[in-house]
């Protein structure tokens, strides 16, 4: 009766799964979800502190997809991709946690951030890909 | 003959195992150190099984029930290959410091490759805060932060997370899986501003950082202590082996001193094992505070001061100085990333070109700097009252039916299991919510001379938001359970549901919200069948006051209509006070009438 009840009560208190979680980008989500889409998935990719199988071997590995493998940090795009509506607010503004952390990822800790700022709307057009940014912002430097 | 119980004896004596002191002839002080990093010898394993699950993980067949075979395979094993010594490099340090097997220069590329990755400097155990619209991350979530060399930023950090590897997204298989060990658990690495996105951005949640004080050897075990868990999985269950559960066994496994599993409560809370770690002789060495994004837009609406006006205006005048520009700009966007997230992760487009023109016009005013968001710290959660309280008290019913009046004495005890309800001490505590997880209150009546159930709270779970303007907010309530209903003067304990919707005003000290509150309940007994079940609708107003830390008031009034009061509306009111004497004991008073209804009680409680 005790787990019945139990039961009960976590799936009460479960079921309503939070909305509003987008794609993972890299590691857990990218790996087991790319072409996936729909409310479940991304749910299942990054909520309710879990976790899938797939990370067995992060740490072994480290194929998380994100990271550079000579280098074994984050690459650049994939900071961007990761990181993007940050990136793009602290670039518009010419300062931030997320801008610091992404010139130091790219060995850049000193460049003139106001360049960034003024060249925005070049950086931040609609059809650039992470990619794109990156390629761009390292021609700018 | 007379001799043959003393041989007896003195055999058993002779040849029962002792793993400790048998350990101990191997490694010497480190013996206890071998046997956290197997996980033996927690509470929860018998005849020293290891909470590892998987048999791949140990080098000896009966290397989960059996440390001493283990260590005799690891010896044998760890010797002869260098390919395991790279796969298993806290066992082999051990083994090399103890000169049981010998020490050489072994190339092991993938963990070197993962030494430079994290290129470990400290490490931080992170506790995300309540989330109570999320029911299974109402009670918080705990992590490790790795923090590399010369990082100095959170975004180039990784993080440690243990969770349940979820099979199924049907949510009565969820719940029955989490909570008798139905998914595994394991470790995994993720780059920490994944974290940060999910849990601050995404979920809206505080990040509390607690700065662990291990040296540099403690450092490097750690981090090979690591290597050799990212294949280990383990039985996964919510309320006890869950990630707070296994990340203080890992830091345990470092420093054995710390001693986490005896002071680790059964039942395992993020919150509580904050104050199992703070426990542990110095290992907390500072705290620091990451704001939730909800928390960060709040601070730069207050940042506009006399511009608030301006907060939502698509046009900005041209009165504006720059730096009012740039402030009220800068609020637009982080409130923008704040209601549109989902769109923004979607890329829709239409609200990636809004965000895209907001940005745009801030990166115009390219000569004046956005203001710093410092915001002033909450109390840190590790300050929580403890989950459970037991309380005795007296209750007095007036109650009346037609022209008769009948008087009640009684006495009360009361059980809560978990976890914080609103007249509880707000410190450290989720604002403004409840979380209730079994919770039973039994009376005995003075006159009748009899024991009765009059209450049982299956849960409750009751938040009220925040508006960022200090505008109206959404509450809302759900709970569930068996209640004996005081105004009916019967014995009739049934199962019920409520639901509470509203909207609120808050500050820091009080709360007033206006709700619909309905409940539907089956109460036996009753001569006809329909008429057991009742329903109960109400629309209250309701009052939170916090005067002081340790005094607090609550206040409902508002029309009921009760189905099983031949449908007629009634008068519904409650009064609650609570005092705290210490941070163990407390005095609550309460009154509530129903009609010509009436119930008062006092009780002490004791929080543990």
């Amino acid at each position: 009766m005790k787990k019945i009840l139990a039961i009960f009560t976590f799936a009460l208190l479960i079921g309503n799964a939070q909305a509003g979680h987008g794609p993972s980008g890299c590691g857990l989500g990218s790996m087991l979800f790319e072409g996936k889409s729909g409310l479940v998935f991304n749910v299942l990719a990054a909520t309710f502190n879990g976790s899938s199988g797939n990370q067995t071997f992060a740490m072994s590995t480290g194929t998380l997809g994100c990271e550079d493998a000579q280098e074994a940090k984050v690459s650049g795009p994939v900071f961007i991709e990761n990181n993007r509506e940050k990136l793009a607010n602290d670039i518009a503004r010419g300062q931030g946690e997320t801008l610091e952390a992404y010139l130091k990822l790219i060995g850049e800790n000193q460049m003139n951030k106001k360049v960034l700022q003024q060249n925005f709307a070049v950086l931040f057009a609609a059809d650039n890909d992470a990619q794109t940014i990156h390629n761009q912002i390292i021609d700018l430097i | 003959m007379k001799f043959l119980p003393l041989i007896f004896y003195l055999f058993i004596f002779h040849t029962y195992p002792s793993f400790t002191k048998d350990l101990t002839n191997y490694l010497g002080e480190d013996s206890s150190q071998w046997l956290k990093i197997y996980r033996y010898k927690t509470r929860d394993t018998v005849d020293n099984k290891s909470l590892v699950i998987n048999q791949e993980w140990f080098f000896s067949d009966q290397g989960q029930t059996s440390p001493i075979k283990e260590i005799e395979s690891a010896i044998e094993k760890l010797e002869a290959s260098d390919k395991l010594r790279c796969q298993f490099p806290a066992r082999s340090s051990l083994l090399i410091k103890h000169k049981l097997i010998t020490a050489k220069k072994v190339t092991c590329p993938n963990y070197d490759y993962f030494k430079k990755k994290i290129h470990l400097k400290s490490v931080s155990l992170v506790f995300a805060s309540y989330h109570v619209n999320n029911p299974s991350s109402a009670f918080g979530h705990t992590l490790l932060k790795l923090t590399g060399h010369g990082n100095e930023n959170d975004l180039l950090e990784y993080g440690v997370n243990f969770a349940a590897v979820q099979t199924t997204a049907n949510p009565l298989l969820y719940a029955l899986y989490g909570l008798t060990g139905g998914f595994k658990g394991n470790f995994s690495l993720l780059p920490y501003f994944i974290k940060i996105s999910e849990y601050t951005a995404s979920e809206s949640r505080n990040l509390w950082e607690y700065h662990l004080d291990f040296n540099q050897s403690e450092i490097d075990f750690l981090l090979m202590h690591l290597w050799e868990m990212d294949k280990a999985f383990f039985d996964y269950y919510y309320l006890t082996e869950n990630c707070s559960f296994h990340l203080l066994l890992l830091l345990e496994a470092v420093r054995p001193s710390l001693q986490f599993t005896e002071k680790m409560p059964y039942f395992v809370l993020p919150s509580q094992t904050l104050k199992v770690l703070k426990e542990g002789r110095g290992i907390i060495k500072k705290k620091s505070f990451r704001p939730s994004q909800f928390v960060s837009v709040k601070e730069r609406y207050r940042l506009l001061k006399d511009n608030r006006q301006y907060a939502f205006q698509k046009e900005l005048p041209n009165s504006l100085s720059p730096q009012a520009k740039v402030d009220i700009l800068d609020f637009q966007i982080d409130n923008f990333d704040l209601e549109k997230r989902s769109d923004l992760l979607k890329k829709k487009p239409q609200v990636v070109s809004m965000k895209r023109d907001l940005q745009g016009k801030r990166a115009l005013l390219s000569d004046v700097r956005s203001q710093d968001i410092n915001v002033r710290k909450p109390q840190a959660p590790d300050l929580i009252h403890p989950p459970r309280f037991l309380s005795l008290g007296m209750g007095i019913d007036h109650l009346t039916e037609s022209t008769e009046k009948q008087v009640k004495n009684y006495s009360l005890l009361s059980y809560r299991f978990s976890f914080h309800e609103i007249l509880d001490s707000p410190t450290g505590a989720p604002p403004w919510s409840q979380l209730v997880l079994g919770k039973v209150t039994a009376s005995y009546d003075h006159d009748d001379k009899r024991f009765f159930l009059e209450n049982f709270e299956l849960f409750k779970t009751e938040a009220n938001e925040q508006s960022l303007t200090g505008g109206p907010a959404i509450s809302w309530g759900l709970k569930a359970g068996a209640a004996d209903r005081f105004e009916t003067q019967r014995e009739d304990l049934g199962p019920y549901a409520s639901t509470m919707v509203g909207i609120n005003w808050q500050n820091n000290f009080a709360l007033y919200r206006f709700s619909l509150d309905t409940a539907v309940s089956y109460n036996r007994p009753a001569e006809k069948k329909k008429d057991r079940f009742k329903a109960d609708v109400s629309l209250m107003s309701t009052l939170y006051w916090y005067p002081l830390e340790a005094l607090r008031f609550t206040m409902a009034v508002g029309p009921t209509w009760l189905t099983h009061f031949e449908n007629q509306v009634y008068l519904k009111s409650s009064i609650g006070a609570r005092l705290d004497l210490t941070k163990a004991f407390s005095i609550d008073l309460s009154a509530e009438s129903i009609g010509e209804n009436y119930r008062t009680t006092g009780n002490l409680m004791t929080f543990f």
